[in-house]
């Protein structure tokens, strides 16, 4: 996946402690892969179950053992929304907003919340493919986001 | 369904309930969570006429800000017989503190059990709504919402509006159809002189109000808001000596339909959903009782489309009707089924499901403003599209 910098139209990226930390046991995986520009979804290495956030177990085995696998970043829309009332005062100046929910190809129907850029308020955002990539979100974190593929 | 209806059915009762005033958030920050939780179980005390000092459990759920012995320091209470708390969900668990408070009195734990919640939302205090943007602010998110809080997801109405975005998509329900349910709530609540918004709405002014987090609108949202409510409940036993007539616990259960890892990655179904079917088909099996007996519904009601969707779980339309069948009517005091007749977080006021255990208890008494003529059932559900989410059935 390339990298774009697209910071100004990413809510959230501007406020410190909005950023992904990477402190988490389970999870500071997916943050170094990030910062490499790969995106990896854990997946379960005796049945092959993708899940995602990350979790222990697997939900169809209950095996233990997992590890990253690569995934390719594509994926389609299955709901959204435009946010629209700021929070706080660090989301002000990015209002309206999206947020959307990636089902990704290549996992067992792994679904992951993200944004979306160059699409516009009104469009119809559903089923549309989508293509992820990684951002610079500054302090030393990438941030995955999608465009139309 | 392996439920054993016998174990609780009958055996436990609500025989006291009592409230504070109801305000706007931050308006009763001056006088605390503690006064304003020992004010509502002292009412509900009077109400079921026993002291306050006889109560001996407690039942609470997640965040309550107010510890059980505090109150049992205010009032000189002798004994603590039960102490306990739902985990996680919010306003989700509110009836999983009637099951806890059950089993404590079924199995002899405590003899008089209170459920309370107290709030004020002042900005000093915390408001509920932003509570992880608070966490966000501070660098404290959660493991999984390092996931989601950097998109600006973090607010519930930020989280349900995806829900109800793919239920529209799926089912074609409308702004029109999410409006009606904020109606419908000033409707009630406007014969209601605890509610807080008693003037009547249109759908045109529900249509024009600000945009939140698209679909939902600003009317499609409950209000934050500062009070205390609180219920008293004992065994059938010690009922039949008490002040009010005793209304029945049917059945209560605790539910969750968001399997896996994440709530983002269920199935279709549950995604577009309050996440209640499987509570549904506990709380009506344990009081062996079908959708279509219950005469009044106490939905809880954080956001218009998540009520709709609950209307769809509970089985009181089916799966994708819940558009057509709050829009012709059937939610309406002379409906087929009576929805919030208080009304609800909507309009009365938001105590995080408390005020639907109230108003169902009254409607069971037959002393509510609104009431459902010869109501016998009522069906109190909690928080849907969280985890747990949970219920009860309530009779006279």
């Amino acid at each position: 996946m390339s990298e774009r910098n697209e910071l100004e139209k990413v809510p959230g990226l501007m406020v410190p402690g909005l950023l992904p930390a990477a402190r988490y046991p389970l999870t500071a995986g997916y943050w170094i892969a990030a910062d490499e520009g790969r995106l990896v979804i854990q997946r379960c290495t005796e049945c092959g179950t993708h899940r995602h956030p990350p979790a222990p177990a697997c939900y169809r085995c209950q095996s233990f053992q997992w590890d990253w696998h690569q995934v390719s970043g594509a994926g389609q829309i299955f709901s959204y929304t435009w946010v629209h009332a700021a929070l706080t005062q660090a989301f002000v100046a990015t209002v309206p907003y999206n947020v959307c929910v990636v089902e990704l190809a290549d996992t067992d129907g792994v679904r992951i919340a993200s944004t979306v850029t160059g699409v516009n308020e009104g469009d119809d955002l559903i089923g549309s493919r989508v293509q992820g990539y990684f951002a610079d979100a500054g302090g030393g974190n990438k941030l995955l986001l999608f465009a139309g593929a | 369904m392996t439920a054993d209806s016998a174990i609780l059915d009958g055996k436990v009762a609500i025989v006291g309930i009592g409230h504070t005033e109801y305000r706007k958030r931050g308006e009763l920050a001056h006088r605390g969570t503690y006064s304003l939780a020992c004010e509502a179980i002292a009412n509900a005390c009077a109400d079921a006429g026993i002291s306050p000092s006889s109560i001996d459990g407690y039942s609470g759920y997640a965040y309550e800000a107010v510890e059980p012995l505090r109150i049992a320091a205010a009032f000189g209470a002798p004994k603590l017989g039960y102490a306990g708390m739902v985990w996680g969900g919010g306003g989700g668990g509110v009836l999983g503190a009637v099951v806890n408070a059950s089993m404590a009195l079924v199995c002899g734990y405590a003899d008089y059990v209170v459920i309370y919640r107290s709030l004020t939302m002042s900005q000093a205090t915390g408001r509920f709504g932003q509570l992880e943007v608070e966490k966000a602010l501070t660098g404290d998110l959660s493991e999984d919402l390092t996931f989601s809080g950097p998109y600006g997801l973090l607010s519930p109405a930020q989280v349900f509006a995806l829900n109800a975005r793919r239920h529209m998509h799926r089912y074609g329900t409308t702004i029109d159809q999410l409006g009606e349910i904020a109606v419908n709530a000033r409707r009630m609540a406007a014969t209601n002189p605890d509610a807080r918004f008693r003037e009547p709405l249109t759908l045109q002014q529900h249509h024009d109000s600000r945009m939140i987090a698209d679909p939902l609108r600003l009317l499609d949202c409950c209000m934050e808001s500062d009070g205390a409510a609180a219920v008293v409940l004992t065994r059938t036993d010690r009922a039949a000596d008490l002040a009010q007539s005793p209304v029945y616990v049917r059945s209560s259960a605790m539910g969750a339909d968001f399997r896996y890892s994440s709530r983002l990655s269920v199935s279709d179904d549950d995604f577009a959903s309050a996440a209640q079917t499987s509570l549904a088909e506990q709380l009506f099996a344990r009081a062996a009782i079908r959708p279509d007996d219950i005469d009044v519904a106490l939905l809880y009601d954080h956001f218009t489309p998540m009520v709709l969707m609950s209307l769809e779980d509970f089985g009181f339309c089916a799966k994708g009707e819940g558009g057509p069948f709050v829009a012709d009517g059937q939610i309406g005091l002379t409906g087929t089924l009576p929805l919030n007749p208080h009304g609800g977080h909507l309009a009365e006021v938001y105590l995080h499901g408390m005020n639907h255990i109230l108003e169902a208890t009254r409607q069971l008494r037959g002393t509510a403003v609104n009431q459902v003529p010869s109501a016998d059932l009522a069906l109190v559900g909690g928080a849907g599209g969280v985890n747990p989410t949970t219920g009860c059935v309530l009779s006279r």
